[in-house]
């Protein structure tokens, strides 16, 4: 027997995950009427969901918001891509394997935001360097699990490819692509949300253009720090989005392996 | 005169496990005419798997010749088709996509591969599970699939490695019944590996026995019963037991 909570249920889940982050925000409030904190440097959590009511009423922040999603999707989707190729170039080729993977390896041990003088001298710190940067950061995942995920791949299935003849594209359609799929997939669910860092994170370190990196900027110069405050749960709830989305996708692609649901 | 499907010469093949020589054959000599029904019996380990991996194609003999209607096999052939002792399915293909990778690259249009497909399944009795996934399917209902993909492309030369294994007694005669029936139909050449000695005499025209250590052919018994042959008569009993005490004797002597 099971033994069943309450907190078993979605909603209780959602509840209990939901109980701390509100605790907090109450403790903060009472601290900051109470004027225990400086609420100029510590935005109240009042003044913080005043702000958000603002935001979203101000076509600036759309702007900005679709201007850091669209940069997003352009580096994301072009370093999917281009891990994906590499990642299974070098799962399937030992040549290729023992040509790259050392310099990979080494590639892998230095900090990705030490890349970013060199592609702005490279790109020039506009869309570009921006683009080439949340490219790089969401292609070394793709690629690495991908590489994993094809080298993996269980001999006793790759036999089939032998004994059934099969051609190039089926091999790949049937056989690698979804063998490979799960690991293929934990990349990309990290890309998509590490694209999504990368592309705030090179709004902050490029010159500034558009962008929620920049509106925040915008703010800080001005102490805004409830609008700061508010653009970081705009930017947070981005990235939830991002991960659950992927998830569900994740789980319908893998559908072939799960345990057998209700 | 007609000239044999399979021809073994001499074949031998051994492994390295953990530093020791296995010798998994020995001086296999085996010929096979087209049509023929052969079973192949044997302990556990004596080589038979590895016999047929090597006529598919997929190892190579370490010494002896395999020729496959008279040329020598240098890898899988498609005229040559294999059962797999585990059922092999791919875990990420449906059913249906699974038994369709055996007719890729066959002249067959899309939708043809797709009805032969489920012409098999519907043969092994799994007509509703086309779209499962082999996880969602038992030991047996797999293999049951497994020997619909490998029936769907209708090699000349079969190679059934121990294809009913898993099965409860009722469908493993159904699907004797229903092999034999195919077998019956395309003429082709079957050679099935079993443990099951009664199966070797109700399906097979000939049946080879192993001997393990080194695996090699002790002795091969023609069955000349005519079919369809009945599960308890006599003939049947006594064939069995000729064999069985082959395998007995040897087991003794080694
Ligand atoms: N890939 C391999 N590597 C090392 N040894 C192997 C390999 N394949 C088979 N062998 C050895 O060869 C021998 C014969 O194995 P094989 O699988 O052919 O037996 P079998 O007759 O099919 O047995 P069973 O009835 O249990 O399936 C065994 O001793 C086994 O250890
Ligand atoms: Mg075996």
């Amino acid at each position: 027997m099971s033994a069943r909570h309450w907190h078993d249920s979605r909603w209780g889940t959602l509840a209990l995950g939901l109980a701390f982050p509100a605790a907090l925000a109450l403790v903060w409030q009472g601290a900051a009427a109470k004027g225990i904190i400086d609420s100029s440097v510590w935005a109240s959590p009042w003044l913080v969901a005043k702000a958000v009511a603002t935001q979203v009423r101000d076509p600036q922040f759309w702007s900005d918001l679709g201007a850091s999603l669209w940069r997003d999707a352009q580096g994301t989707v072009l370093g999917i891509l281009l891990g994906l190729g590499a990642g299974l170039a070098l799962g399937r080729s030992a040549l290729a394997r023992d040509f790259f993977g050392p310099t990979l390896d080494a590639a892998k041990a230095v900090p990705i935001f030490t890349w970013v003088p060199l592609l702005a001298v490279w790109l020039g710190s506009g869309e570009e360097g921006k683009i080439a940067f949340i490219t790089l950061v969401t292609a070394l995942p793709v690629l690495f699990n991908t590489a994993e995920g094809v080298r993996s791949l269980e001999a006793r299935h790759l036999e089939l490819i032998r004994l059934y003849h099969l051609g190039r594209l089926t091999t790949f359609r049937r056989v690698v692509l979804p063998g490979a799929g799960p690991a293929i997939l934990r990349g990309v669910h990290q890309a998509v949300l590490f694209g999504w860092l990368a592309t705030i994170g090179a709004e902050f370190l490029f010159e500034a253009g558009n962008g929620m990196g920049t509106n925040i900027n915008g703010f800080k110069e001005l102490y805004a720090l409830d609008f700061v405050v508010a653009d970081m749960l705009a930017i947070g709830l981005v990235g939830i989005i991002f991960d659950l989305g992927f998830g569900r996708i994740e789980k319908f692609l893998l559908r072939w392996r799960e345990d057998s649901s209700p | 005169m007609t000239q044999d499907i399979l021809t073994l010469n001499a074949v031998a093949k051994h492994f390295a496990v953990d530093g020791r020589k296995v010798e998994a054959l020995r001086g296999i000599d085996l010929a096979l005419r087209p049509g023929e029904f052969t079973a192949l019996v044997g302990a556990s380990g004596c080589g038979k798997s590895t016999l047929l991996r090597l006529i598919a194609g997929l190892d190579a003999p370490d010494a002896g010749q395999i020729l496959l209607n008279g040329t020598q096999v240098r890898g899988p052939s498609r005229d040559c088709g294999l059962i797999f002792q585990d059922h092999r399915l791919l875990p990420w293909l449906s059913v249906l996509q699974n038994i369709e990778l055996a007719l890729s690259g066959t002249t067959h249009s899309a939708q043809a591969r797709q009805k032969l497909s489920q012409a098999s399944l519907d043969l092994v009795g799994l007509a509703d599970f086309a779209n499962a996934f082999p996880r969602q399917l038992s030991g047996g209902m797999a293999q049951r699939v497994a020997l619909a993909r490998g029936l769907v492309n209708r090699p000349p030369l079969l190679l059934l490695d121990e294809p009913f294994s898993a099965l409860d007694s009722l469908t493993r005669a159904r699907l004797q019944t229903e092999l034999l029936r195919i077998w019956a139909h395309e003429g082709n050449s079957m050679l099935l590996v079993t443990h099951d000695v009664e199966e070797a005499v109700l399906l097979a025209d000939r049946v080879i026995v192993l001997a393990a250590n080194p695996g090699r052919i002790q002795a091969a018994v023609d069955i000349t019963l005519p079919r369809p042959r009945l599960r308890n008569s006599a003939e049947v009993a006594a064939l069995k037991t000729l064999i069985l005490q082959g395998l007995d004797d040897f087991a003794e002597a080694a």
